[in-house]
């Protein structure tokens, strides 16, 4: 009887949608005057999704620095160092989901798929500053994609570099655009 | 000597046609990125980047072979043409 009881209250415990882990990558890319510079990076996140209600998206974004690949290895060693992203210090760049606005549903075929405008905290390099990007989130049974795209610039986020390095071969602002799918639970 | 100096001089045209062909980069990549289109699950055509092994040289590398090697070649052409006059 107790055992029963307990089972019992329990229940909406369990009846809680677990969050939604979401794995993927990121590009990134510096167009400055003397170098234009792309490279990658691995990007996970847990987010709280309610696909009937995507305004109450919540949770996080995760991108490794240690991950970040530009195709030299030089050079990813000196992004990783402390005269840059300091990986050692922040070995990730977050982005916290505080609000999310959405478009209403489109559906073509098994696909719906909405326009968000998500607005949160974004961190890099131990700075953390507002953000608002456009997203996009499709899905298909319980499978889930949400992409975006966004800027920023390094002079906001305390990433100097060497002197006189930004603004001539490392731009001063970077585009970003990031891809993450996973399933539903 | 003249000979070594044309030698040299070819091998700077050829550190900058080499450079050229890869790609006018300022740094060497030990890796580029290759980027296919294919449709996914959701039906969309997107992107998906790999990196791949290459060497695709930068000017960090081209830039001091072909300046070095046309120094070289001038600072032979220079001592050819001091040997030159001293003999004559």
């Amino acid at each position: 009887m107790r055992t029963l009881l307990l089972a019992l209250l329990a229940l909406p415990a369990l009846a809680q949608a677990a969050p939604t882990e979401l794995k993927g990558q990121m590009k990134f890319v510096s167009d400055a005057p003397v170098e234009k510079i792309v490279g990658t990076a691995d990007g996970k996140a847990t987010l709280d999704i309610n696909l009937q209600d995507r305004t109450k998206i919540t949770g996080k974004i995760a991108v490794s620095v240690a991950s970040m690949k530009t195709g030299n290895d030089m050079r990813d060693e000196h992004l990783r160092s402390a005269e840059w992203l300091d990986a050692a210090k922040h070995p990730e760049m977050s982005f916290e989901v505080v609000s999310v606005t959405a478009k209403p549903t489109q559906t073509k075929g098994e696909v719906k798929s909405a326009e968000l405008e998500v607005t949160g905290k974004f961190t890099l390099h131990g700075v953390t500053t507002d953000l608002k990007a456009p997203a996009t989130i499709k899905w298909k049974g319980d499978k889930v994609k949400i992409s975006t795209n966004f800027t920023i610039k390094l002079a906001e986020y305390q990433v100097k570099g060497k002197e006189g390095i930004v603004g001539q071969k490392v731009g001063e602002t970077i585009a970003c655009e990031a891809t993450l799918k996973g399933a539903v639970k | 000597m003249k000979a070594a100096a044309a030698l040299l001089v070819v091998i700077a045209l050829s550190a900058v046609g080499v450079w050229f062909a890869h790609g006018q980069r300022m740094a060497t990549q030990d890796k580029i990125l290759v980027t296919t289109t294919v449709t996914d699950e959701f039906g969309d055509e997107v992107k998906k980047n790999e990196w791949q092994d290459a060497f695709k040289i930068g000017l960090d590398i081209a830039g001091p072979v072909a300046g070095g090697s046309l120094g070289l070649a001038g600072l032979l052409l220079f001592m050819n043409r001091r040997k030159r006059r001293a003999l004559s």
